[in-house]
């Protein structure tokens, strides 16, 4: 089992911080400069890291995230899905995350 | 009661809470939570409450108190789309242009201007003003390609995903040539080839029905 941090940059903690498309939420393996915070979110894996390998996300408040390893829109890129939630519902929920991370 | 965190919470069970509250106390109470952010996000949850409401004056009024954000722009779309669905149209025109205003959107990121655009766009769409939204959607898709230039992956990718969301909302209104002209232009590949795969999924279905 591989333990990552994964970090979303920000510039700001509300829903509207958050670009959200069918692909999910990108998220960087890598913390991000040029923002003014970088949001951890902890995920774990089992096996080799290869296109399409998911990750289970680890935070207690973001339980039933999933993570997919996507190389394909960018080095160290995973997007961050919330399958039981609507897209709104994903924003508020990052949201509310962000804001008990960071502030 | 001090913190935000209560002030939020009482704002929250005054909107759930009551069907015909004071509109002054929600405003009054939103306006007093001091961290910024949380502040704008009060004052939006109660201009849709008094959209909801049917009091648009008053949402008007409030989106005003909003600092120069998104929220403040995502409030006067809000109350846009409720003027245009009672038939206030000039009136609605007018709060979609202040939406967009270069001077608000100069506080937001690339994508995030590009994102606002498409949303106004698909309003103006709705109630038939096609010109201005066709208008209002090259200037998006300008912004967003601005956005894609940037040195940071991750605002670029963003902004590719903006433009992906507008092409493929272009093949949804069968629109095909704009939507591949608008996705082939995408930098980003992984973005470029998922929405041109959908653009030809939905010309497919299209010849199907013909």
């Amino acid at each position: 089992m591989i333990t990552l941090t994964l970090y979303r940059g920000l510039n700001g903690t509300n829903p509207s911080a958050f670009r959200l498309d069918q692909d999910g939420v990108s998220l960087f393996e890598q913390s991000l400069s040029g923002y003014k915070y970088n949001l951890p979110i902890r995920a774990i894996y089992r096996g080799e890291k290869i296109s399409g390998m998911l990750a289970e996300i680890t935070e207690p408040m973001l339980k039933g995230g999933i993570a997919e390893y996507t190389p394909q829109f960018g080095e160290g890129h995973w997007s961050l899905r919330f399958p039981n939630l609507s897209g709104q519902e994903i924003k508020n929920l990052l949201s509310k995350y962000a804001k008990d991370m960071l502030k | 009661m001090n913190s935000d965190a209560e002030k939020i919470k009482l704002h929250r069970e005054i909107l759930q809470g009551r069907e015909k509250p004071e509109s002054f106390e929600a405003v009054s109470l939103a306006l007093s939570v001091r961290d910024n952010e949380d502040r704008d996000l009060c004052l939006l949850d109660t201009i849709q409450w008094l959209i909801t409401n049917e009091n648009w004056q008053q949402a008007y009024g409030t989106a005003q108190l909003i600092s120069a954000s998104y929220e403040k722009s995502e409030a006067l779309q809000a109350v846009a789309n409720y003027l245009a669905s009672i038939g206030h149209l000039e009136k609605a025109f007018s709060i979609f242009d202040e939406a967009i205003s270069p001077s608000l959107m100069q506080h937001f990121a690339e994508w995030q201007q590009a994102e606002i655009l498409h949303k106004t766009a698909k309003s103006l769409r709705l109630i038939k003003a096609s010109f201005k939204a066709d208008e209002v959607w090259k200037k998006a898709i300008e912004i967003a390609q601005k956005g894609e230039e940037s040195l940071n992956l991750q605002d670029s990718l963003d902004s590719s995903s903006v433009l992906a969301e507008i092409a493929e909302n272009f093949a949804a209104e069968e629109r095909f040539e704009n939507a591949l002209k608008t996705a082939q232009e995408i930098k980003n590949i992984g973005k470029r080839e998922r929405v041109l795969l959908q653009i030809s999924e939905y010309s497919e279905r299209v010849k199907r029905v013909a």
